[in-house]
């Protein structure tokens, strides 16, 4: 219902398995297995030749795209529009949401409408923002705010309000203000909020941005793969499709490393006790 | 017994001693949208220098409240509050503040040791002095050995000793605390009631406590300002003869405590039943 919880428990499930190095060999142990299950399912014609690609064939295309520039172009119209977005999204919705979150009666007046608003699918803007741009790199930036802000600016805004209270209380007892008061108590307090609304924000981008060439033909990934799949090359697609997981993949691994590193105090990331 | 408008209950204030602090007419409402809501009436007392004072009343008489105006957090709707015979208009440098809730006025994210050494950081200490400081109070505490540690890894009794520290290291002239010892068990209560008498004596403080706990009023205080009424007024001003220092057992066996114990919460009981008398009437 609430992208926030889940977001937030997300947060919490994924280090309540720290032991993480340990179960590395098990989880590429599932990887093979997995792989080597498609490739007996395509030989053996489970899985129908007009639709599936063996991995030898997938591993050659993918080997041969890597070195083509046209891979890096897609790649880099993709990545550029969903950055330029993400920026946005970050610069538009931290302040916003700070600034709604900070009055209590704000804060719940808008709440219900901001809920509203995130529950609707994003996907539902791309005929909209294309009337207005066209197939083109502004088209998918458009995008990636329009859809991508509201969890950062939702989360921000929780954060901010989460701030009431006995801290701020014991900060201006204590006439810590101005700059370390942002610094030592209002970030902190910010922070992990933030990070949450930024992954759930970047995941969400990442589909826009990507879904969005592909069904308006604008210039990236999204577009290639579906160029590959109507040109019939169904083993460049797949290598596409690859290309596309490791680099969401890569977004997710950045996150978690920036969460562990900035918040290894907050009960999230703590070691697991008891 | 309870205060007419204009003049303080006998004993609440004291012209002729050293004054730190002043209560003068001070009242108090809540804005909401329903309306002004008043809290504080007219409240007068002072505390002098090295004095160990004492807020009781019936929970939700406005105690809290009061202490919030009096260091400085909200502004009094009528009246002033003075601390060495200035206006109080913020929260002023010669106050440090120990809340109840000890686990929300830590921050998670910073060690023991930097969580104390904070308030003087803000104030520009030297970063020698801070060292030092922060190092004495943490001792003084006992938390000696656990500088390093992040406040979720103590228990709640030490957080809230980190929380003495932080005001120790702090110097201030007023040390005010906000039913400080609520929330830990009875042994620890009487341990940090203790560390409080001798850090008192030590760094000669002068100590507001709020508390809804009559033993430890009686126990802890030079005076007791007893809070009733709506909104509360000051009911009473009772004098602690026990001399400087106590004992959790001989000083609890004393006939004069026994009595002065009883005296108090007999006034808090009637203060209680005015109010519900009130709202049923
Ligand atoms: N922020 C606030 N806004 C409006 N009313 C408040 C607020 N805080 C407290 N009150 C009201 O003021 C009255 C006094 O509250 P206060 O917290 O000062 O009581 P207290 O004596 O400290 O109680 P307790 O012993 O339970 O801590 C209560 O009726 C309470 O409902
Ligand atoms: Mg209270």
């Amino acid at each position: 219902m609430s992208v926030t919880v889940q977001a937030l428990r997300g947060v919490r499930t994924r280090t309540a398995g720290a032991g993480r190095c340990s179960n590395l060999a098990p989880q590429l142990a599932l990887v093979v297995l997995l792989l080597a299950s498609w490739d007996l399912l395509v030989r053996t014609g489970v899985l129908p030749a007009s639709g599936a690609v063996r991995l030898s064939g997938i591993a050659g295309a993918l080997g041969d795209v890597v070195f083509t520039a046209a891979l890096w172009t897609a790649v880099g119209d993709s990545l550029t529009s969903w950055l330029v977005g993400l920026a946005v999204c970050v610069l538009v919705g931290v302040p916003l949401g700070a600034l709604l979150g900070w009055r209590d009666g704000v804060y719940r007046s808008v709440r219900l409408v901001l809920e509203f608003v995130r529950a609707t699918p994003p996907v539902v803007l791309i005929p909209f923002v294309l009337l207005f741009f066209g197939p083109s790199q502004e088209m998918k930036i458009f995008l990636v705010v329009l859809g991508g802000v509201w969890p950062i600016l939702i989360q921000s805004m929780y954060g901010v309000h989460d701030l009431e209270g006995t801290l701020v209380h014991t900060a201006r007892a204590y006439r810590i203000r101005g700059p370390r008061f942002f610094a030592s108590v209002l970030m902190p307090t910010v922070l992990p909020y933030l990070l949450t609304g930024a992954r759930v924000s970047a995941v969400l981008g990442l589909l826009l941005t990507i879904g969005s060439e592909m069904v308006t033909s604008a210039p990236g990934l999204g577009r290639a793969i579906f160029d590959a799949q109507t040109s019939n090359d169904l083993a460049g697609m797949y290598a596409l499709v690859v290309v596309a997981g490791v680099i969401g993949l890569l977004v997710n691994t950045v996150f978690t490393v920036i969460e562990r590193k900035v918040l290894s105090w907050h009960p999230s990331q703590r070691p697991v006790t008891s | 017994m309870t205060s007419i408008k204009g003049d303080a209950v006998a004993g609440a204030t004291r012209p002729s001693l050293d004054t730190v602090m002043a209560a003068d007419h001070v009242a108090f409402s809540y804005s909401s949208a329903a309306g002004a809501h008043p809290v504080l009436g007219d409240i007068s007392f002072t505390i002098a220098r090295g004095e160990f004072v004492s807020l009781v009343g019936p929970s939700g008489i406005g105690k809290t409240t009061l202490l919030r105006v009096l260091s400085g957090l909200m502004q009094p709707t009528a009246g002033e509050v003075r601390l060495d015979g200035e206006r109080v208009t913020e929260p002023p440098r010669q106050l440090a503040l120990v809340l109840q809730d000890y686990s929300r006025s830590l921050l998670p994210w910073m060690s023991i040791e930097r969580n104390v050494a904070l308030p003087l950081r803000s104030a520009k200490v030297a970063r020698t002095e801070v060292r030092s400081r922060t190092a004495a109070a943490l001792d003084a505490v006992g938390l000696a050995g656990d500088s390093e540690k992040y406040p979720w890894q103590l228990s709640g009794g030490m957080q809230q000793r980190v929380a003495i520290a932080r005001a120790l290291a702090y110097q201030p002239e007023v040390l005010v605390m906000d039913e400080p010892f609520a929330s830990v068990d009875a042994q620890t209560r009487f341990d940090l009631e203790d560390l409080v008498l001798r850090l008192r004596r030590e760094f000669g403080m002068t100590v507001l406590l709020v508390t809804h706990d009559i033993d430890e009023a009686v126990y802890l205080s030079d005076r007791i300002v007893v809070l009733a009424g709506k909104p509360a007024q000051v009911a009473d001003c009772l004098d602690v003869p026990l001399g400087p220092i106590r004992d959790q057992i001989a000083t609890k066996a004393l006939p004069e405590y026994a009595a002065l114990r009883g005296r108090v919460l007999s006034e808090i009981r009637a203060a209680s039943a005015a109010r519900t008398d009130k709202k049923v009437g």
